[in-house]
């Protein structure tokens, strides 16, 4: 009885979002017709889609974990303005991207080593190397666009398969493996213990520090990834790239059912929540034409996810304490 | 013999605001000897007020910490309120009237925070991130991206007004330093702010109501970011939705940088900010006079920041062993 | 008419009912000692007297008056302060500021009248006779100056019963003779102490009564005349063993797995030294603050031993982290089931696996799933875990007994050769209790080393083969189970340093 209570309660989010996502959709549709549901709208909707879901997939292993990794953002200018750097310095376009996927590796393995080595909160951390990669992205590049790219490297992301956008398949496939392998492999599972207990999971012979390291460096190498993936497609790095990317991903993890508490997140429901998000942006700037809002919707959404989070803990703590 | 005697004296003296009174010493004697410019008047001038905004706002945010609290919304009440103000004040509102309106509403801000993360249970990180964003846009939506300007005669004169040389805004830092300082030990409500901070449920059992604690730290601190958007327009005669970017790290690094603990609440001083937002400024001052980037100002805070925390930690264990030694 | 009278008290946690029908009677004017076991109820009832928690039934009466107390706030109103065991001391503020805190004399706008604070500290200093510079940030005071400070704080509130729970754990001998000169002072002037420590002689040295509590009910008072420590241990642990242990095992050939040379850590626990044989279950007797689950931690490498050597299987061991003595064959059943033991989010599954997470990898460390199934399966069968079917069930959704069931068979998936459990029946019903039991003997008689840690005696004397007595971070003694009482125990526990061999 009760393991088919928690197969319910665990799809009804994915079966929730699943609907709202397809009542906006038609209610969209009907409202606003032809312009909601041309090619270019859809397209627009789903230009930061691969990004953002790398982002937030690694964002639900920080929050699995009771972290928060407020640098994805700069990590993903600062791999976009390194990479972009190193193919116009003339560097074989292989070795320009491992090199920016190392440095974005290096970069959250400093982010977790600050959380888990030296006890600082996470998120003072990751705002502090938050702000030092967004001030150095700016030193590199003086304010400037680097473009000129080759095409081996803007067909990477620009090219299509069966009409599906490479970066799309990228992040999708990324996504799917990474969530199927989230309750398989050992280093990912034991993640679900040091943010369910950290107590108990060093009482259990849990290698703490070395789990959160691995979680930050997956946060980290996710914006890697997306950073290759979005100046791929633009065909430029900058320094501005990604800002505020960081509170899509948060909220679209929290919508998708991870807790900030830690020990609990859901990949398919990450998936979910950034495509909400994306929805919810485009049908704001639908109404009021204005794309000054995307920033503060997430902020909105953000703060809507956690309080449905704290209030669905409360109301279950709450039955638990009737039985 | 004699080293127990040093640890003693050791723990006399604030072993934090030393090393930072002694780094500070060392860079304007270092900047000094470096640049002729360094000691004028006039870099004196560039100093202050480079940092004065974020000097007012670390008073409140200072409190919010020791609160065991945090408050990154003063990213967007501070334009907020320059906007709002500017928007009244160029559509012929009397210009006392548009301030103190600016700044109610600002505290109301503080206060919605407050609720927000009362009423709710959500973390002050998560609330006061997510209202920043808002303000954000909202800023944008208001400005449309561009400047608001055109005040009116009477107010130029209000940025003009500088007795004995020192801006407006300077004497409001001096006054509201002077009176964070006193009412920081002497009075009941910031005493609470303390007790609430080390051990809030000691401090409820003591009678205290921990909410309206909270609640002081939240309003105050967005108070203190609209006096900072007010300011603003006075300094700049204008009001844009990009005032006060990346200023809620600035003031927590200043505010860490003075010794004020972000791992545990209940710990720190109003003194040490002061001393950490001059450290601060000064370090910013000697990067534009040795003609580096200001792009380099963002990777300076960030990686003090965190200096800074393992630093007030570090020191703070040392403090602790010593004290443990003494006592045996 | 007592100044304090307590009427059938009886308070339930759930399903586990820690006082019934409690009935006392304090004077005004004594130092009232309660004396209990672990888990007798002692704090529970400070706690319902000081407003921490409520009661199911009863009455409280002050002055003949019956009242209504449902806060510390109302138990200070009708002059009732508690010392907790743990200090709420704010060692950044001053000492003035914590004895007044949010009770300093203010000005009309809210600014304190440091004066007037500090005389008024100092006249609560000399109420007392003792000398404390109010201006020193109370951090910088001794733990026992510290402890001091607390209960000035609590006495300025005009407080005429006053409730100490385990105020000695934490001082010196000096200090605790500080502390003693000082209650006696208080007393003369009429106050009422109730006093709660595990240690015996502090209390026939003190107090003027002395209340048992055995099992949540009342036993019985003794007035200083009949105060004799094997009268009290007598009346803590006289108690019919209404259960049933497992028949002890048969001596093997004594092979030894563990052994601990002169042990010291942390200073909670000094010079311990004992060996742990295969097949044998060795009970560790010590009640709260003996250093027992220091000790454990230190074996288990969560800590460090600060001196001694360990052996396991005749090679020198050194603890470094949990994992390490994971690896060597080592478990520890924590005490604090929910926060240092289990994941409660977590499924029966997650939870019994987590141990062997490395066993049940492939070389590319994927987790064989079915693998971890069936473990647990067969371990939510052979301890017979309800419901049947809580292989996917958040544990948080089990009863306190299973989960305590499902911690055990965590430990027993890592097979073990040493297994330490700590208080392993704690919070459990009858039921699992005994079941927990039984299965603790099948383990040594499969040739595991058992650990039990224990301050629940009637479980200590039923299980173990061997017991060893800890008490205030000593070893009191090493005593062979044949037919061994609870007051042989108790008195060694409690016996002289001077009669340790």
């Amino acid at each position: 009885m009760k393991d088919q209570k928690k197969l319910i309660t665990v799809n009804g989010r994915v079966i929730t979002l699943t609907l709202i996502i397809i009542v906006i959709f038609i209610a969209m549709s009907i409202i606003k017709g032809e312009l909601f549901y041309a090619r270019s709208n859809i397209q627009a909707i789903f230009s930061n889609l691969s990004y953002d879901l790398l982002l937030a997939c690694g964002m639900t292993f920080v929050l699995i974990l009771g972290g928060i990794d407020l640098s994805v953002g700069s990590i993903l200018a600062f791999v976009g303005v390194i990479v972009t750097l190193l193919l116009q310095k003339g560097m074989a376009v292989p070795l320009a991207i491992l090199i920016g996927l190392s440095s974005s590796i290096v970069l959250g393995a400093i982010n977790g080593g600050l959380v888990a080595k030296f006890n600082i909160a996470p998120f003072i951390a990751t705002l502090g190397t938050m702000s030092i990669l967004r001030g150095i992205c700016y030193v590199l590049t003086s304010g400037y666009f680097i473009a000129n790219l080759p095409v081996a490297y803007t067909k990477i992301a620009r090219g299509s398969m069966a009409g599906i956008p490479n970066k799309i398949l990228i992040s999708l496939t990324i996504m799917a493996v990474l969530a199927v392998l989230s309750t398989r492999i050992r280093g990912f599972k034991q993640m679900y213990y040091v943010g369910g207990n950290a107590q108990a999971a060093f009482l259990s012979g849990i290698p703490v520090v070395k789990t959160t390291l691995l979680g930050y460096v997956i946060s980290g190498l996710m914006a890697g990834i997306a950073a290759i993936l979005m100046t791929s497609t633009l065909g430029m790095g900058q320094a501005g790239f990604g800002l505020s990317f960081e509170t899509k991903a948060i909220a679209a993890a929290v919508i998708g059912g991870a807790n900030m508490h830690g020990g609990e997140g859901s990949f398919l429901g990450t998936a979910l929540g950034v495509i909400l998000v994306a929805l919810v942006n485009n049908v704001f700037i639908m109404f009021n034409g204005s794309p000054n809002w995307s920033v503060g919707i997430s902020g909105i959404i953000l703060l809507l996810a956690a309080a449905v989070d704290i209030i669905r803990v409360k109301s279950q703590t709450r039955s638990e304490a009737r039985k | 013999m004699k080293s127990g005697k040093w640890k003693g004296l050791l723990l006399k003296v604030n072993l934090h605001y030393l090393v930072l009174a002694v780094l500070i010493l060392v860079l304007v004697l270092g900047m000094s000897i470096k640049s002729k410019y360094f000691l004028t008047l006039a870099n004196f001038d560039v100093l202050v007020n480079n940092y004065i905004m974020e000097a007012i706002m670390a008073l409140g945010m200072t409190m919010v910490i020791i609160s065991g609290g945090i408050d990154l919304s003063i990213a967007g009440i501070l334009p907020f309120t320059a906007i709002i103000f500017a928007k009244m004040m160029t559509s012929g509102m009397n210009i006392p009237l548009a301030m103190i309106i600016s700044l109610l509403v600002a505290m109301g801000i503080g206060f919605i925070n407050n609720e927000l993360r009362s009423k709710l249970n959500l973390y002050p990180m998560v609330v006061t991130l997510s209202t920043s964003l808002i303000l954000k846009s909202i800023n944008l939506v208001l400005t449309g991206g561009t400047v608001i300007a055109k005040f009116p005669a009477s107010f130029k004169k209000i940025g003009m007004f500088k007795p004995l040389g020192i801006t407006l805004s300077c004497w409001i830092y001096i006054i509201l330093a002077v009176l964070f300082l006193y009412f920081s030990k002497n009075n009941k409500r910031f005493i609470q702010v303390f007790f609430v901070g080390g051990n809030a449920e000691a401090a409820k059992l003591s009678g205290m109501n921990t909410e309206a604690v909270y609640r002081f730290v939240y309003v105050m601190s967005a108070f203190l970011a609209g006096l900072a958007g007010i300011l603003s327009t006075t300094v700049y005669n204008s009001a844009s939705f990009s005032f006060g970017q990346g200023v809620e790290l600035r003031v927590i690094t200043a505010v860490a940088i003075g010794g004020t603990s972000m791992t545990q609440g209940g710990i720190g001083s109003i003194a040490g900010t002061m001393l950490g937002t001059l450290f601060l400024a000064i370090v910013y001052n000697a990067f534009v006079m040795s003609g580096m980037s200001t792009y380099y100002e963002n990777v300076v805070t960030g990686g003090m920041l965190i200096v800074a925390i393992l630093l007030s930690e570090g020191i703070r264990k040392i403090k602790l062993k010593q004290t443990q030694e003494t006592l045996k | 008419m007592s100044l304090l009278e307590v009427r059938k008290i009886n308070k339930s946690f759930g399903s586990n009912k820690v006082l019934t029908d409690v009935s006392i009677s304090f004077e005004a004017g004594e130092i009232h000692s309660i004396v209990g076991e672990n888990g007798a109820g002692k704090s529970t009832l400070m706690k319902i007297i000081g407003g921490i928690h409520s009661c199911d039934s009863g009455e409280i009466l002050v002055d003949g008056h019956p009242v209504q107390i449902h806060s510390p706030i109302d138990a200070f109103k009708h002059g009732i302060g508690i010392v907790h065991q743990e200090l709420s001391i704010a060692g950044n503020m001053t000492v003035a500021q914590n004895v007044f805190v949010n009770r300093e004399p203010t000005n009309k706008w809210g600014f304190i009248n440091w004066t007037e604070l500090y005389e008024k500290t100092n006249a609560e200093f000399e109420k007392i006779g003792v000398k404390i510079d109010p201006k020193v940030p109370a951090g910088s005071l001794s733990v026992g100056m510290q402890q001091i400070v607390e209960i000035v704080k609590i006495l300025s509130q005009n407080v005429k019963i006053l409730i100490m729970d385990e105020p000695t754990s934490a001082l010196s001998d000096k200090e605790v003779d500080h502390l003693f000169q000082l209650l006696k002072k208080l007393k003369a002037k009429g106050t009422l102490i109730i006093f709660i420590s595990h240690k015996l002689k502090e209390i026939t040295y003190l107090s003027d009564r002395v209340s048992v509590l055995r099992d949540g009910r009342f036993i019985g008072t003794l007035d200083r005349e009949n105060m004799q420590i094997p009268k009290i241990i007598n009346m803590m642990v006289g108690r019919n063993i209404d259960q049933l242990y497992p028949e002890k095992g048969k001596k093997g050939d004594q092979k030894e797995v563990f052994r601990l040379e002169h042990g010291s850590g942390k200073g909670k626990f000094t010079d311990v030294s004992f060996r742990l044989y295969a097949g044998e279950i060795t009970g560790m007797f010590g009640l709260v603050g003996s250093g027992r689950t220091e000790l454990a931690y230190s074996i288990f490498g969560a800590d460090r031993l600060d001196q001694g050597t360990m052996y396991l299987n005749g090679e020198k061991y050194e603890a470094k982290s949990p994992i390490k003595a994971i690896e060597m064959g080592i478990g520890y059943l924590s005490e604090d089931r929910k926060n240092l033991g289990l994941f409660l989010d977590m499924s029966v599954k997650d939870n019994t696996v987590v141990t062997i997470l490395q066993k049940l990898c492939n070389k590319l460390s994927f987790l064989n799933d079915q693998q971890a199934a069936d473990q647990t399966k067969g371990y939510i069968g052979e301890l017979q875990i309800h419901p049947e079917d809580c292989l996917l069930s958040k544990v948080k959704n089990l009863s306190g007994g299973n989960q305590q069931k499902v911690l055990l068979a965590k430990w027993l998936v890592s097979q073990p050769k040493l297994l330490i459990v700590d208080e392993p029946t704690r919070g459990v019903d009858v039921g699992a209790k005994s079941m927990i039991h039984f299965m603790l003997r099948k383990l040594a008689d499969q040739g595991m080393a058992i650990l039990m840690i224990s301050s629940e005696l009637p479980e200590i004397i039923g299980l173990s083969d061997k017991v060893i007595v800890m008490h205030e971070g000593r070893c009191k003694g090493v005593l062979e189970n044949v037919d061994l009482t609870e007051e042989e125990i108790m008195t060694c526990a409690f016996r002289e340093e001077e009669d340790v061999i």
